[in-house]
C-alpha cells in the first residue's frame, strides 16, 4: 500500500484568502484588544446581564438568583409565577449545567423533553451549581434563573432541538461576520460547531444565508429537518446587528464573540458573550476573517468610537457578500 | 608500587575492569567498641569539559568565584540537576508541537512531567504503566460521578484510589520480579489526577473521541518530549554547559511570538482549498 499525503491546504492560499489562524488570533487581535481585567465581564454572566440592562441591551430577563445555601429553600415560592424558565451557572462554559424548565406537573417540573424533574433534584442541582461543578475551576458559584427564550417563525422549523442562535464576531464594535448555528442530533441539540452542529454563515449586509457547512463539509439541507438552507433570511436582522454592536461599549473588548437569540415574545436578545470566540465562523461563510478585521483597524482610528449606528452601516456597505 | 589480585593466587598487576578505590597506609575504616559499621562509595558518572578539568587541576587551591559550576554541588544534588537542566529544553520542545503543530494536550506542561518519569522507567515500560493508571483512574472517576461529589473530593479520591493501584501494582511485580512495575513511583500523582479529571469532563461532555484524542496528543507529546530529552548530546550539553538555557529561552521566546498557521489548521481549513483540478 501506497502512504499517501493527507489532504491539506497550501499556506499560501490561506494567507491570500485572509484566513486567520489560531495563532494569529491570539497573538496580535486578542492580546492586543482585549485586556484581562475585563474578562470577568464576560466570563461572569450575571455581571454580563446587569452591565447590559444599565446599558439598555435587551437580554432574557432576569428572574433571581441564588447566591447562598440557604436561598435554595425558597426558591420554589420565588419561581411560582414562572411556569418555564431557565437555570444556569454564572461561570459555567459551554452550556454546561443548564437546566431548561418547560412546565409543571403538580409538584414537580417538567423538561423540554417531557420527561419530570422532582423538587429535590432541582435543590440538588441548585446546590451542585453553588458548589461549583459546572463552573471552570471548581469556583464557587451563583445560579442565574431567568427567561426560557423559544424560537420565532421561521428559525423554529431549523434546529433539531433547542433554540438556533446567532453568533457575531464583533471587532472594535463593527460587525465583521455572522452566522446562524443550528443544532442536529449529532451535536445532541447543542449548538458548537465542534459538536457538530451546523454553522450557516450570514451576509451581513442582508441577514440572509450564504453558505453552510457542518464538520467541514458543505451542505445544502439540515440533515434532521430536511429544511433546505438558501431561503433563509434572518428576521430583524439590522436591530441584531445593533445589538452585537452595542456590546462593544458593554465590555469594551475588542475582538468580541456575542451570541444572540430571537425570541417568540421579547423579540431579539443578547445570550451569551465570549472574549475568545472561535475561528470556524470563517468556514461557515467561506470567508477569511483577515482582511475585514484589516478594515476595520484602517476605519476606527481615532480616540472615541463612533456610534453603533454608525459603525453598523459601515459593516453593512463593506462587508456585504457581494462586495469582494 | 605493585597490586596483587588476591583472587588469582596473589598474581602482579590489575584485572579487567578494575577501580581502584584507595591507596596509601591508612585505613579506610578505623573501629573500635563498635559493630555493623558499614563502608559505602556512591559513584556517579559524569562528563565535563577539558576547560574546566584543566583548570581545576591548575588551582587545585580554591578560588570561589571561578569555581562556580554545577559540579560543585554534592553528588545528590548533581543528579537532582541533571534531571532539571533537561525540564527547559522538554519545555520548549511543548511550545513547538502545541504553536506551530498543533497538537492538543490535557494540561500544558503534564506531558514533561511524564517525559520525566519515564526517564525512570523506560519507554516502554511507561508507557504500559501511564495507560494503565490513567485508564484505572478514569474507571474509578466514572464509578465517582454517580455519587455527585464536590471538585476537590472527587479529585482527591482518585488520587487515593490511585495510590492504592500503584502500591498494589508495585507488590505485585516485586513478587513476579519484574523491577519495571515498582518504578510507577515516578509518575507524578497529582497531575496525573487532574489529568484523569479532565480527561473524563471532556469524556462525559463530548464523548469517547476527543477525550482519547486529547489523552493520546498528551502520550505522545511525552514520548516526543522524552525522545528528545534523551538524546545522547542534548543530557550533555543542558548539563555540561547550563548557558545553554538561555539559548533555549531566546527560541522559546521567538516560538512565543510566532503568529503563521499551524500545522493542523492546514487541514482545519481544508474547505479553503482550491478545488481539485481532475
Amino acid at each position: 500500500m501506497k502512504w499517501k499525503l493527507p489532504d491539506f491546504v497550501r499556506p499560501r492560499v490561506l494567507r491570500e484568502r485572509g484566513v486567520l489562524g489560531i495563532n494569529a488570533r491570539n497573538h496580535r487581535f486578542i492580546q492586543e484588544h482585549n485586556p484581562r481585567h475585563l474578562y470577568p465581564r464576560v466570563d461572569d454572566k450575571l455581571f454580563t446581564k446587569r452591565l447590559a440592562m444599565e446599558a439598555g441591551v435587551t437580554i432574557p430577563p432576569l428572574y433571581g438568583t441564588v447566591e447562598f445555601h440557604h436561598q435554595i429553600r425558597g426558591f420554589h415560592d420565588r419561581m411560582d409565577a414562572h411556569d418555564a424558565f431557565v437555570v444556569k451557572p454564572a461561570r459555567g462554559a459551554g452550556g454546561n449545567g443548564v437546566l431548561v424548565i418547560a412546565g409543571r406537573t403538580g409538584g414537580d417540573y417538567l423538561k423540554t423533553n417531557g420527561k419530570p424533574v422532582t423538587r429535590a433534584h432541582l435543590e440538588r442541582h441548585l446546590a451542585n451549581i453553588l458548589s461549583g461543578l459546572h463552573s471552570l475551576g471548581g469556583h464557587l458559584d451563583h445560579v442565574i434563573v431567568e427567561h426560557r427564550v423559544r424560537s420565532a417563525p421561521p428559525l423554529d422549523a431549523l434546529s433539531f432541538q433547542g433554540v438556533p442562535d446567532v453568533r457575531v464576531l464583533v471587532f472594535q464594535g463593527y460587525p465583521v461576520m455572522a452566522m446562524l448555528r443550528l443544532s442536529t442530533s449529532l451535536s445532541d441539540g447543542r449548538a458548537n460547531l465542534h459538536q457538530g452542529a451546523i454553522g450557516v454563515g450570514l451576509d451581513i449586509a442582508t441577514g440572509r444565508a450564504i453558505h453552510a457547512t457542518c464538520h467541514n463539509r458543505i451542505l445544502t439541507e439540515h440533515p434532521d429537518t430536511g429544511m433546505p438552507f438558501d431561503d433563509i433570511v434572518l428576521p430583524d436582522w439590522p436591530q441584531l446587528l445593533l445589538l452585537a454592536a452595542r456590546c462593544y461599549e458593554l465590555t469594551g473588548l475588542g475582538y468580541l464573540g456575542v451570541d444572540l437569540v430571537i425570541d417568540a415574545e421579547k423579540g431579539p436578545l443578547v445570550l451569551e458573550l465570549n472574549a475568545r470566540p472561535g475561528l470556524s465562523i470563517q468556514i461557515a461563510c467561506g470567508h477569511g476573517l483577515r482582511p475585514r478585521l484589516q478594515a476595520v483597524e484602517g476605519e476606527a482610528k481615532g480616540i472615541f468610537p463612533k456610534p453603533a449606528e454608525a459603525r453598523v452601516t459601515f459593516a453593512t456597505d463593506a462587508f456585504a457578500a457581494d462586495s469582494p | 608500587m605493585t597490586t596483587r589480585t588476591p583472587r588469582c593466587s596473589g598474581a602482579e598487576g590489575k584485572p579487567r575492569n578494575f577501580f581502584l578505590w584507595q591507596r596509601g597506609g591508612v585505613s579506610l575504616l578505623d573501629l573500635s567498641g563498635g559493630e555493623g559499621s558499614q563502608v559505602r562509595f556512591s559513584v556517579l558518572h559524569e562528563s565535563r569539559p577539558v576547560g574546566e578539568l584543566a583548570r581545576e587541576r591548575a588551582d587545585a587551591a580554591d578560588s570561589a568565584l571561578i569555581n562556580f559550576s554545577i559540579y560543585e554541588l554534592p553528588i545528590e544534588e548533581q543528579n537532582v540537576f541533571k534531571r532539571l537542566m533537561l525540564v527547559p529544553f522538554g519545555a520548549l520542545v511543548i511550545v513547538f508541537l502545541r504553536n506551530v503543530i498543533g497538537v492538543t494536550t490535557s494540561g500544558t506542561f503534564m506531558p514533561i512531567l511524564i517525559a520525566l518519569a519515564f526517564q525512570e522507567t523506560r519507554l516502554l515500560p511507561g508507557i504500559v504503566l501511564f495507560v494503565a493508571i490513567v485508564g484505572s483512574g478514569l474507571a474509578i472517576r466514572a464509578l465517582l460521578s454517580h455519587l455527585n461529589l464536590l471538585v476537590v473530593a472527587r479529585v482527591s479520591a482518585v488520587v487515593i484510589v490511585v495510590i492504592g493501584l500503584m502500591a498494589l501494582l508495585s507488590l505485585v511485580s516485586y513478587r513476579l520480579d519484574l523491577p519495571v512495575g515498582m518504578k510507577v513511583t515516578f509518575f507524578p500523582m497529582i497531575i496525573i489526577a487532574w489529568t484523569i479529571e479532565r480527561l473524563s469532563i471532556l469524556w462525559e461532555e463530548e464523548g469517547a473521541r476527543p477525550a482519547l484524542l486529547r489523552g493520546g496528543g498528551s502520550l505522545l507529546v511525552a514520548v516526543i518530549a522524552y525522545l528528545c530529552m534523551n538524546i545522547g548530546w542534548v543530557r550533555h550539553a543542558t548539563y555540561t554547559f547550563p548557558e545553554l538555557l538561555l539559548v533555549v529561552l531566546a527560541a522559546t521566546l521567538l516560538l512565543g511570538t510566532y503568529s503563521g498557521y499551524r500545522l493542523t489548521e492546514l487541514r482545519r481549513f481544508l474547505p479553503f482549498a482550491p478545488p481539485a483540478s481532475p
